[in-house]
């Protein structure tokens, strides 16, 4: 029920440099949520407060409750009734309003918004952290950080990383196809982050990490091979997706920088959540974004393929561009995208 | 941006010319990169219809318009060396952007 692919990466110390951890336990497959009372006894918790929304809640929420009343614990619950909830700063002190101070351990039940608004209650109150996943949608599930908007800006928030990670694929496949597709979107970002971490790292000279970046392409590779199964909610594609999503995210944790995970095709997505938060401009879920900018992304690699760069003729169009208003660089052109 | 300028020397004049050196000079071997690690746009394509994966801004209700501002963005957004530090560091950054698809 582990990933294989991770039992490797404990401690191990790799040619990159690095030494590469993951401590936390990864519980995937069919009947995996049954696992919850091992897990909550294990640890010794007794009052977890869970955090889920009112579709997950239904998805695995009651579930989980009933689970922890089996190992003997008694949960506190706040289940969001928000209808569009998103990862910014409302949504997370309501959920940290409703907390319970008695809780000895934070139980996430959920994907992308739920995961990332708990692990943020987790930090903030110093308590392990638990996520059962219902939809595998996004690769947040092992990261130690948050992705919130916070004063308008999309940032990465350092939070909790999960002490356990709970994908059931009986409950990930019941979840709506356009999440599981947000999941492989996610993961085939992949393709141009990987591509950018080995650019950046012959142009500045970047830490890169051949190994990573392998295990990464590994588990996108499956993902792709079993992608035609997630219309059918196959539940071999739909681990596929999980399980590259959950690597993903240790990957990261891995090499102690993102790289492995998020290029430009991310920070595209991130401008229309920015906008969205700012603005009210439609927003979709985040891995669609992805595919959406890691199709843009590789039809822009397709054009610069064809060109061959002059040194001299860019220099001096450098040197026009950095002063000419309006254009990408002086105005800043961030401030400019979220004025349009 | 301050902050991240002190970090990254984007519009450093000395540290984009060896930038500059070294693109211009390895560019075979930075599109073999590219080559071995990126699929086709319409190997992705066709995968992206039989899914029915959205393919662009406007199908994920975006404006068209708002493309090329975004992709210049990136370059701001976070600390990383990307595609749209490249395509700045050789100035063809607006060029590219304002048709792009």
């Amino acid at each position: 029920m582990a990933i294989p692919e991770m039992e490797k990466y404990r401690n191990y110390t790799c040619a990159c440099g690095k030494t590469h951890d993951f401590s936390g336990e990864v519980i995937s497959g069919s009947g995996a949520i049954g696992e919850l009372p091992r897990v909550l006894r294990e640890r010794g918790i007794r009052r977890p407060f869970i955090i889920a929304d009112e579709n997950t809640y239904a998805a695995a929420g009651k579930q989980t409750v009933s689970l922890c009343r089996e190992a003997g614990a008694e949960p506190s619950v706040f289940i969001s009734r928000e209808k569009k909830l998103e990862p910014e700063e409302s949504s997370v002190g309501l959920a940290m309003m409703h907390y319970d101070y008695a809780a000895d351990a934070c139980i996430g039940v959920g994907s992308g918004v739920i995961n990332d608004i708990s692990k943020i209650v987790a930090a903030v109150a110093d308590k392990p952290y638990i996520i059962v996943g219902t939809a595998p949608s996004m690769d947040g599930f092992a990261s130690a950080t948050s992705s919130v908007t916070r004063d308008g800006l999309k940032i990465s928030l350092p939070s909790k990383a999960a002490e356990v990670i709970i994908g059931d694929t009986d409950i990930l496949a019941a979840a709506p196809v356009r999440m599981m597709l947000s999941g492989l979107g996610d993961m085939l970002a992949k393709y141009v982050s990987i591509c950018e971490w080995r650019l950046a790292n012959r142009i500045t000279g970047e830490y890169y990490c051949p190994e990573i970046a392998e295990l990464v392409r590994s588990a996108l590779k499956k993902c792709v091979d079993n992608a035609d199964g997630l219309l059918r909610r196959d539940k071999a594609a739909v681990q596929a997706v999980f399980e590259g999503l959950v690597l993903s995210g240790a990957a990261m944790k891995y090499v102690g920088v993102s790289r492995p995970a998020s290029g430009m095709e991310h920070y595209i997505s991130h401008v229309f959540d920015m906008r969205g938060v700012e603005f009210g401009t439609p927003m979709d879920f985040h891995g669609i974004q992805c595919a959406v900018g890691t199709l843009t992304a590789v039809k822009l690699y397709e054009r610069i393929k064809k060109i061959t760069p002059d040194r001299e003729k860019a220099r001096a169009m450098w040197k026009i561009l950095i002063w000419l208003p309006g254009m990408s660089s002086c105005v800043p052109s961030l401030a400019a995208a979220r004025r349009i | 941006m301050i902050r991240l300028e002190e970090k990254e020397h984007k519009y450093d004049p000395q540290a984009a010319e060896v930038r500059r050196a070294v693109i211009c000079d390895a560019w075979d071997e930075l599109m073999a990169i590219v080559e071995e690690e990126l699929p086709s746009a319409a190997a992705l394509t066709e995968l992206f219809d039989r899914l029915g994966i959205p393919k662009s801004v406007t199908e994920i209700g975006q404006p068209a318009e708002i493309l090329p501002m975004t992709l210049k963005a990136t370059k701001d957004i976070r600390d990383k060396y990307v595609l749209s530090r490249l395509l700045w560091d050789l100035g063809i950054l607006d060029a590219l952007c304002e048709n792009a698809e």
